[in-house]
């Protein structure tokens, strides 16, 4: 046996590890290649392959964005809540995630591991659950919270991602520089304003545009949370599936896989950027 | 002298020597303890619920509805759930070897990144979109039935689609990077020099394998399995959406419990199931991790 195989980085081996890992990956991707490529069709239905390219279903929809007839697919109407949901989401996770980053990262307290548990929490915790509490909770209260209870409950699910993010970036930042800061007479408000936000600022930035997709592609607990007036995208999209199939929603669909895609290389670059990527 | 002694005059502080104060603890806490407190409270309100009354879940007292758990109907769901998240766990742990011996061994940073962006879009892109994929492909008239057709003649449709199979690919399929990231953790952390000691002493690659790369690796792969039977215990929209209304989970059945069916402590009780379940898994993803530090610390 030569040298080279000893690692298994080259020859069959090597190739065989190449050769699977592009099979499985093409397995992977192939629904979203298909959802893609079904989107350009020409025909009426969702056969594949298309009998020709065009753009007739992306005019589709563009008509149902902003043509006349708008407000009857509902497809803006969900398309900016969700937006609007996902927004919210993310600032109601840098709100609350950020000072409890810098708590954990700096403090020294007792119950810091309890509370590092508890945050890890709503990842491992099942959706379902919390959606049908949270359904239980907001009917006993009898009050109407519009927006606001799946923004909470985005918030939720979302604070684990924000804060291991925001976590990472602060435990990058030297202490000293903080500890220089105060003794030349900085406020504690204006260290945290003036040297760890900016240098957490990547972290940060990164974590909520993960909240932000996250929020914009749930499903779970916006289908237990939604209601008649606040009606999110991943909402149409399934009761789409369950009624008319036409390849306008592919459309749609496809407009979706662009912006996730685009956030993932944005999440990427800040990440990779700052030499800490996994 | 005494100006050098001195070059900066001390700024205006009250207490000279006193410790740097910092905002107080409890309130950087307080907004991200909220939100983890609503969670509680949730978990608390379903605990509440399953040892209530049908009808008087907030003021009634009963066992019944654990009881219902260990009817045979129920208990061949939960069963059944735990299978198929056992058996998504073995299968993915089974496709993420060779990818994570992929982003271990590849000497191309853009090939890496690239196969770690390939594996967390199918866990990030919405499973909706997903899925309208799979219908397209597995579908009565999708490509493969199309495929097969061609190639065999036979022109009865076989789905793949609404079923058990259907279900089990999206649960393996939505549930790789989870995974690939830790046993690729694994992966890397094996020094070259021992493949090469191996090779050196004249153990051919398969006892290599066998006797250096899976011993060493197999801690990060169970973590991975772990996390992913953790992950598809609660289950809900893969077999929504996949599974048509044949493939049931625990999850689902949840969802009909307190919904059409309206037995809400039945509903309850499968929640703290669920939960007592996601908890468990934790701890000994826990487990295996700590030990694994304990033996490389």
């Amino acid at each position: 046996m030569s040298m080279p195989t000893a690692t298994g980085r080259f020859g069959i081996e090597w190739q065989l590890v190449n050769g699977i890992t592009c099979m499985l990956l093409a397995l992977m991707l192939a629904p979203i290649c298909m959802v893609l490529v079904i989107s350009f069709t020409s025909g009426e239905t969702l056969q594949f392959p298309p009998p020709a390219l065009s753009l007739r279903w992306y005019q589709e929809v563009w008509t149902m964005l902003v043509g006349p007839d708008a407000g009857i697919g509902r497809l803006r109407e969900s398309l900016l809540v969700s937006l609007e949901i996902a927004a919210l989401t993310s600032l109601v996770c840098v709100l609350a995630g950020v000072p409890a980053s810098y708590a954990l990262v700096r403090y020294r307290f007792a119950g810091k591991t309890l509370i590092e548990e508890l945050i890890g929490l709503p990842v491992i915790f099942p959706a379902v659950v919390l959606g049908i509490a949270l359904l239980v909770l907001v009917s006993a209260s009898g009050l109407d919270f519009g927006i606001f209870q799946i923004v909470v409950a985005h918030s939720i699910i979302g604070l684990p991602f924000l804060m291991r993010n925001c976590m990472a970036a602060m435990r990058g930042i030297d202490p000293m520089l903080e500890e220089a800061a105060m003794t030349l007479g900085a406020s504690a408000p204006k260290v945290f304003r003036e040297i760890v936000l900016p240098l957490a600022s990547g972290g940060i930035a990164s974590g909520a545009i993960l909240v932000f997709i996250l929020s914009f592609n749930e499903f779970t607990l916006s289908y237990f949370l939604y209601s008649v007036d606040v009606f999110p995208l991943s909402i149409w999209l399934f009761q789409q599936a369950n009624t008319s199939f036409s390849p306008a929603v592919f459309a749609v669909s496809s407009l979706i896989v662009v912006v996730n895609v685009a956030a993932v290389l944005v999440v990427d670059a800040v990440i990779g950027s700052r030499g800490s990527a996994a | 002298m005494t100006a050098i002694e001195n070059p900066v005059a001390p700024l205006p502080s009250k207490e000279k020597n006193a410790p740097i104060r910092k905002p107080p603890i409890r309130l950087l806490l307080l907004p991200a303890g909220t939100l983890i407190g609503l969670l509680l409270v949730c978990a608390l309100v379903v605990l509440r619920m399953s040892v209530g009354e049908r009808n008087a879940e907030w003021t009634g007292w009963s066992l019944r509805a654990y009881m219902q758990l260990a009817s045979s109907r129920n208990l061949g769901i939960i069963i059944d759930t735990i299978w198929m998240a056992l058996l998504s766990a073995l299968i993915t742990t089974l496709v993420a070897f060779p990818i994570a011996l992929f982003l271990t061994r590849t000497t191309s940073p853009i090939a890496r990144r690239l196969v770690l962006i390939a594996i967390l879009l199918p866990m990030i892109i919405s499973l909706l979109v997903q899925s309208f994929g799979w219908m397209a492909i597995l579908g009565p008239n999708g490509l493969l039935n199309q495929a097969i057709s061609a190639a065999t003649g036979i022109e009865r449709p076989f789905s793949l689609l609404f079923n058990r199979a259907g279900v089990m690919l999206g649960l393996v399929q939505t549930s790789i990077p989870l995974a690939v990231l830790p046993a690729a953790a694994a992966l890397r952390s094996i020094p070259l020099s021992l493949e090469e000691a191996a090779n050196v002493l004249g153990a051919n690659r398969i006892r290599t394998y066998r006797h250096i790369i899976l011993p060493l690796a197999w801690p990060g792969m169970a973590a991975g399995a772990i996390l992913v039977f953790g992950f598809n215990t609660g289950a809900f929209v893969v077999p929504l959406l996949l599974g048509g209304l044949k493939v049931t989970t625990i999850a689902v059945v949840i969802r009909d419990q307190m919904g059409s069916l309206s037995n809400w402590p039945l509903g309850a009780a499968l929640s703290v199931l669920l939960i007592l379940l996601a908890l468990a898994v934790q701890s000994l993803n826990r487990l295996i991790v700590r030990t694994n530090v304990e033996i490389k610390g």
